[in-house]
């Protein structure tokens, strides 16, 4: 009985000392653990978030870039909500946000379930559908401009079918339109990978199960792949919205830097640029810069309610 | 051998903050080279401009080579921005790191640089080594001068002239360019054939394009000094009317319209029989559209008379500049022995009087009709605050009119008083 009790205060003694062992471990492992981030939370603080607290700063101030800044507080926001134009940019890019991010979304999904299948040239269409995404928008949007020509392809194209094609790229009416195209190109290669590593996930045997039940391919598609897929699309959901919402420079490219014609391609972000490097009002692009901050943070916020909930089987 | 461990793990860590301060001495040793001023070594002084054509670039190049061999305590380079050269510059101040030698651009850059004290008042450095200005053509030497203070010597110009096909001319029965106005309208209405996609004149619809019409007329932009709109007179009503019903009765198009990004692209690509543009199209068309012929006409008289817009820019020393006496040597040689290099070498037009009768010009006769419109141009100039209207406004305003959405009358009267609340709050907002 004795040796017993020494025996296990002996043992618990022995695991008061591990524990201690682990604790003093852990906490080197941490320290380890941070030092080693240290250098990239520096370049974090000084190149991320830093400036995101200044452009909260200068959202408060008047400055030219060239003259002596000067605290005037609120004033700037009172100032860009009576601004036509700032209002034309974010129903541009609320438009802009509206069209594309739904539409990518969609495509995305119906390519990758396509491609999901064992066709022949999978890896070459994939490849196809993957590259707009990976080649610099600088380059896709000067393509684009070719083809958007009032004498371009796409309108050779639909000359074909008789149909005499609108200037898309110098009319007001189309112009936003064209960007939304090369947009919804450009991006929905890469969030079809995204939804092809997501349908690779769902088991196989939900499939089968329904097949027996004697669903259609389609019944299939809408209710086990869509549902199953909501991680992802949550994912590309909000990777969508802040694209869109964020877009630059297709708008900036295309309209040469102008937002034009007639302020049909300006965009928010293209504003924020505009009143900081072309017209002098350092404190309009950054009060800008924190509205546009605000409204992403709260769509992600609600798009979270919406979507972010976990799959339940 | 823990201690081994530990020692390992701290020189890791080492190792990684090493990266860090590996790219800040890296740019440090950059950045103090510009102005290092060790005894012994010669100065440095960068000039920079927007990144122009291959003629362009080549010609400062060439010129700061020479200055170099000849200057031993100085050494000038060359560092043309490309993108959006007015924001980088600023942004360059910002960061107290600006070049020492700009150059002033036209339609308002130059005052809002002066005006912010960017660049430095060259007076004193003129005056001390006897440099002559009376040999610039006043417009394009005026445009840098604000209250007395010389902040630019000018470098090149060019005056908006009238751009033709005579091949286009000859088929459509026209002797030659038209003199007047009245010509001008009846050329182009024969010379357009909008099954074919040609049209008589193509030219974006912009301010710099419409303004020599509101010249001609006898109104004006702005008063002299810059001080008050005058976009409100019945002359300015008449020269900018002109020029939009050009395009109302279809005998003007913009250039998307023909497929082409600006007025000298579509006369190259043939779909114009003309377009108003400045010396820089003659380069370009001569080597993008080698078989297309043009030919090159002062600008067609309106009532008044044929004034033209004219596009000066010069060379200013910035406030960063740590060796401005040293900066001034380089700019008295690229605005004087430079300058007719500048002319030999086929660039831009020369900002000198003396050097319109060099050989070069001679040897090119299609350099003719553009000096011969020089004396009869107006610098194309706007004060500062102006940003966001030469930008956006203008072209706007301008579109709506050519669009037909609101009468000339109307987009004129915006112009006037948008400009107008912006001279009121002092010019900045």
């Amino acid at each position: 009985m004795a040796a017993v009790q020494a025996d296990s205060q002996s043992r618990s003694g022995g695991r008061f000392l591990r524990e201690k062992g682990m604790q003093k471990w852990r906490r080197q492992e941490t320290v380890t653990a941070y030092l080693f981030s240290l250098p990239t939370i520096i370049l974090l603080l000084m190149f991320s978030l830093g400036p995101a607290v200044y452009a909260f700063f200068l959202s408060g101030v008047s400055w030219n870039l060239l003259d002596q800044m000067h605290w005037i507080g609120l004033h700037n926001y009172a100032a860009i909500f009576r601004m036509p134009l700032f209002w034309t940019a974010v129903k541009n890019s609320f438009i802009f946000a509206a069209v594309v991010m739904p539409v990518q979304t969609i495509i995305a999904m119906i390519f990758a379930v396509i491609m999901n299948q064992h066709l022949p040239a999978r890896p070459l269409f994939r490849l196809a559908f993957f590259f707009p995404s990976i080649s610099s928008s600088a380059v896709t949007s000067l393509m684009f401009m070719w083809i958007f020509n009032k004498l371009g392809l796409l309108n050779g194209f639909l000359n074909w079918f008789g149909i005499s094609g609108p200037d898309w790229i110098g009319d007001p009416r189309f112009a936003l339109s064209a960007i939304m195209i090369l947009n919804i190109w450009s991006t929905s290669g890469y969030f079809m990978v995204v939804f092809l590593a997501g349908l690779q996930s769902i088991p196989q045997n939900f499939y089968e199960a329904a097949a027996i039940d004697g669903a259609s391919a389609f019944q299939r598609f809408l209710r086990i792949t869509v549902p199953l897929l909501r991680p992802s699309t949550f994912f590309i959901v909000v990777m969508g919205m802040i694209g869109t919402l964020q877009m630059f420079d297709q708008s900036f490219i295309i309209s040469g830097g102008t937002g034009g014609p007639l302020n049909s391609t300006m965009t928010m972000a293209l504003l924020i640029y505009e009143e900081i490097f072309s017209y002098g009002n350092v404190g309009y692009g950054a009060a800008i810069t924190v509205f546009l901050f605000v409204v992403v943070l709260l769509l992600t916020l609600l798009t979270n309610r919406w979507l972010g909930k976990p799959i339940e089987y | 051998m823990k201690q081994v461990k530990k020692a390992a793990m701290y020189s890791l860590v080492g190792l990684t903050f090493l990266g860090l301060v590996g790219c800040g001495t890296a740019n440090n040793s950059n950045s103090s080279q510009g102005g290092s001023t060790s005894s012994g070594k010669p100065v440095t002084i960068v000039v920079a401009s927007w990144s122009g054509t291959n003629v362009t670039n080549g010609i400062i190049d060439q010129q700061l080579a020479d200055f170099n061999k000849t200057h031993p305590g100085i050494h000038a380079v060359y560092r043309p921005i490309s993108g959006n050269y007015e924001t980088i510059l600023k942004t360059e101040f910002v960061a107290g790191d600006a070049p020492d030698i700009i150059t002033l651009n036209n339609g308002g850059q130059a005052p809002t640089f002066e005006s912010e004290g960017a660049v430095i008042p060259l007076n004193s450095y003129i005056k001390q080594s006897n440099y002559s200005l009376s040999d610039f053509f006043s417009g394009a030497l005026n445009m840098f001068v604000a209250n007395g203070q010389v902040y630019g010597i000018p470098r090149d110009q060019s005056p908006l002239v009238l751009y033709y096909n005579p091949v286009m001319f000859k088929q459509a029965g026209i002797s030659g360019p038209p003199k007047t106005w009245a010509e001008l309208y009846a050329d182009a209405k024969k010379l357009t054939n909008p099954a074919k996609k040609i049209y008589g004149i193509v030219q974006t619809p912009q301010e710099p394009r419409w303004a020599q019409f509101v010249y001609q007329a006898g109104g004006s932009v702005m008063n002299h000094n810059m001080t008050q709109m005058t976009l409100n007179t019945p002359a300015a009503l008449k020269g900018f009317s002109f020029f939009v019903n050009l395009y109302r009765s279809g005998v003007a198009a913009q250039p998307q319209d023909v497929g082409a990004t600006w007025g000298g692209q579509a006369l190259g690509m043939g779909r114009a029989a003309m377009t108003f543009e400045g010396a820089w199209a003659i380069p370009y068309l001569q080597d993008t559209y080698p078989n297309t012929s043009f030919a090159i006409a002062t600008l067609p008289k309106g009532p008044v008379n044929n004034v033209s817009l004219d596009f000066p820019t010069a060379w200013a020393i910035t406030k960063d500049c740590s060796h401005p006496q040293q900066a001034w040597e380089v700019i008295q040689y690229l605005t004087g022995a430079g300058q007719a290099q500048w002319v030999e070498q086929g660039g831009l037009v020369t900002v000198r009087k003396s050097l319109i009768d060099m050989p070069y010009y001679k040897e090119h006769p299609i350099y003719e009709n553009i000096l011969k419109q020089l004396p009869n141009a107006v610098p194309w100039n706007f004060p500062n605050g102006f940003d966001q209207y030469v930008n956006t406004t203008l072209s706007n305003e301008t579109l709506l009119a050519v669009d037909g959405k609101e009468s000339p009358a109307q987009a004129l009267q915006k112009l006037q008083s948008e400009g107008e609340s912006i001279l009121q709050n002092g010019g900045s907002q």
